[in-house]
């Protein structure tokens, strides 16, 4: 399964770049995510998975604002 | 501006005015623990969450953060005045004028974003409905009525319910007026020219034409570039090497020299003050995101110019090709034909065009534009071959060599480029009429064009040796291939590709998706509405002018090079500023210091810089200028 989360509040560019490292290694997950178009293509096998992606996301950047 | 920047943006100007007057008294008055609780105040309210979050990061074990490192680099440059004469200024410098790039960064990635997004004007929020009701247009159903009103862009993919003109040029860039009758499909971002025009939506806005070509090119970011892919890689390893860098200039260098002249506070201090100058310039977002921004400003010039690339790995890919592979029917030409020469009595072209009266054949068309009579027939298509028709017993025959050949009658000899229809009466062949399919205007200009940008140009036709060789002539083309099945063409590509080159090809997109995926770039041109061959490519042509190619190969080697120039300036400028640092630590030069203003400049500024660089990207021009 994959979706478009759009997103606002990231600081900058490494931070996105940093955040697309982390949620790529929740296993069963891809992610790109390209801070200049505020998406990130989220690839993932499950719900489950999903969710615990989008958690890892507020976790690590409590400022950051998702439209899913 | 988002809401967190204002208010960042406020908290600044009032941490700005106490840092300047916390300067002013410190220059008046002796009571140093009246300006310190100014500059610690100022500092707060510039950089509260900056310390937040470097605790959070903390907790988290996450230390090679920005915020961390900033917290770092100016609570450091407090502890070196309150243990010696280092400014405080400097401190809270860092601080506000970090944030300061902050707001600038947000601003001017935020600008470019909707600067390349709004090139395209193809953005529509909401429509009329029949009952005069505003809705967003994501929540219209299919087949519901909407009022189009003049000038307004036709929102959703459509049939018309009442007649009118529309006007394609956002979608294809040619600014032609379309007259629609009612049952007549309409595109999403085509234009309503004239009176007010009511439209039955038959898709979801998110499947419309003008909602995906958008989505294309902001999704276009996500497919990235073997460039960003790198300097990501960088960035990752580029912190903890200043980092490192810094703690050696800062603990081990003072401590060697310690063994000979002796430690003391004095000669750590200089150390740690260019250790928390290389601090400020760990962060490596001007990199990280000045690259994307130039690929994407790129992807929204191609898109301006009515080209959809879609990714920023295609656009490099563009800008590396050394073969243009052209289609030739319907990318070369106009894949209209018209009539060259006629063999036999006039007596032919009324046949012929009884006889190709319904059909929708290229040549059929040709034929049927004469202003001429044909006779009455019965008649039989054979597809592929042509058409066979009754009249008062007697058989007419009109079409290719094998037609004739197979009915038993003998072609008559013609030795012509170009396509050739025999007519035949009864047993025997009366003549025949040879027609040619018209070059696009822009065909020679471009295939020039070619030629200067030094590309190895090669034509793969599915049509006769004559016509591709009389073609091929006209156009200054020494290289091309004839008489080719879409698989022979998918074979001719990947001999190519297998001797090392780099190849682009372009089509009309419809039999050639095996050879659009082969290739490293796929195009295809003037296929708007078609998904299939959309999904096919990976650059969509959305006009039908050739000249776009020469363009999209120009702002691809631009793009490029404007990430190369960014890539170089904003390595350069750290490397420049980490040397100077290291220079100052080692005492080469005396009494030298880096101010950190110069690093401060370093970080934000060279992002700015970057990312105003990016932008010329999209300001690519048609015109190529020596």
């Amino acid at each position: 399964m994959d979706k478009i989360i759009r997103f606002k509040g990231l600081c900058c560019a490494n931070c996105a770049a940093k955040l697309e490292k982390k949620l790529n290694k929740i296993k069963g997950v891809s992610a790109t995510i390209s801070f200049v178009s505020g998406k990130i293509l989220l690839e993932y096998d499950n719900e489950d998975i999903f969710d615990e992606a989008i958690l890892v996301c507020k976790r690590e950047y409590p400022d950051i604002e998702l439209k899913i | 501006m988002s809401r967190k920047n204002k208010i960042l943006v406020y908290r600044l100007i009032i941490s700005f005015v106490l840092w300047i007057i916390a300067i002013v008294l410190q220059n008046k008055i002796d009571n140093e623990l009246i300006y310190l609780i100014l500059y610690i105040i100022s500092y707060l309210i510039a950089g509260y969450d900056i310390i937040l979050g470097a605790a959070k990061n903390i907790i988290s074990g996450n230390l090679l953060d920005e915020f961390f490192l900033m917290s770092i680099a100016s609570i450091g440059a407090f502890f070196i005045r309150i243990f010696g004469d280092i400014e405080y200024m400097e401190a809270v410098a860092i601080v506000i004028f970090f944030q300061i790039g902050e707001v600038f960064q947000g601003v001017a990635v935020e600008k470019s974003r909707n600067a390349i997004m709004s090139s395209m004007n193809l953005k529509v929020t909401n429509c009329k409905l029949e009952n005069g009701e505003f809705v967003d247009v994501e929540d219209v159903e299919i087949g519901t009525n909407i009022i189009v009103r003049p000038g307004e862009m036709i929102p959703i993919d459509s049939v018309a319910l009442t007649s009118g003109v529309i006007n394609t040029a956002s979608l294809t860039g040619e600014p032609l007026d379309i007259e629609i009758n009612v049952g007549d499909t309409v595109l999403s971002g085509s234009i309503n020219t004239l009176g007010s025009l009511t439209i039955k939506t038959t898709k979801e806005y998110y499947e419309s034409t003008a909602c995906k070509i958008l989505d294309m090119v902001e999704n276009a970011t996500m497919k990235k570039s073997k460039s960003e892919k790198i300097i990501t890689k960088f960035a990752h390893v580029y912190t903890p090497i200043v980092v490192g860098f810094a703690l050696f200039i800062a603990l081990i260098v003072p401590s060697i020299f310690g063994m000979f002249k002796g430690f003391s506070y004095a000669l750590y201090k200089d150390f740690v003050y260019a250790a928390l100058t290389c601090l400020v310039i760990s962060c490596p977002c001007a990199l990280v995101v000045s690259v994307p921004l130039t690929y994407f400003a790129g992807i929204g010039c191609n898109a301006k110019n009515k080209i959809i690339v879609k990714g920023g790995s295609y656009l490099e890919a563009i800008s590396n090709v050394d073969i243009v592979v052209l289609d030739k029917t319907g990318t070369l030409t106009k894949a209209e034909f018209e009539i060259t020469k006629i063999y036999g009595h006039e007596e032919i072209l009324k046949i012929a065009k009884g006889l190709e009266n319904d059909s929708t054949h290229p040549l059929a068309n040709a034929i049927n534009k004469l202003q001429i009579d044909g006779y009455k027939f019965e008649i039989k298509e054979k597809p592929g071959l042509g058409v066979i028709g009754y009249l008062n017993g007697e058989r007419y025959l009109c079409g290719n060599r094998k037609l004739l050949i197979e009915n038993n009658i003998t072609p008559i000899e013609i030795d012509e480029c170009g396509s050739v229809l025999y007519i035949s009466k009864g047993e025997q062949c009366l003549g025949a009429i040879v027609l040619e399919d018209i070059i696009k205007e822009e065909a020679f200009d471009t295939v020039k064009k070619l030629h200067n940008l030094n590309k190895r140009i090669i034509v793969l036709s599915g049509d006769n040796k004559k016509s591709v060789e009389h073609l091929c002539e006209r156009l200054d083309i020494s290289e091309y291939y004839y008489g080719l099945l879409p698989v022979d063409k998918a074979n001719k590509i990947e001999e190519l590709i297998n001797a090392g080159n780099r190849v682009m090809f372009i089509g009309d997109g419809i039999n050639d998706a095996p050879v659009l995926a082969l290739s490293q770039v796929g195009c295809s041109m003037g296929q708007i509405g078609s998904d299939a061959a959309i999904e096919a490519s990976d650059v969509v042509i959305l006009n039908d002018d050739l000249s776009s190619i020469p363009l999209t190969l120009r702002i691809a080697k631009k793009t490029k090079d404007i990430a190369m120039q960014n890539i170089i300036f904003t390595i350069g400028i750290k490397i420049l500023v980490l040397l100077l640092c290291a220079i100052a630590s080692l005492s080469i030069i005396p009494n030298f210091k880096v101010p950190i203003g110069l690093a401060i400049f370093a970080d934000v500024g060279v992002c700015v810089i970057a990312v105003f660089n990016a932008m010329r990207a999209l300001r690519i021009n048609k015109e190529h200028k020596k």
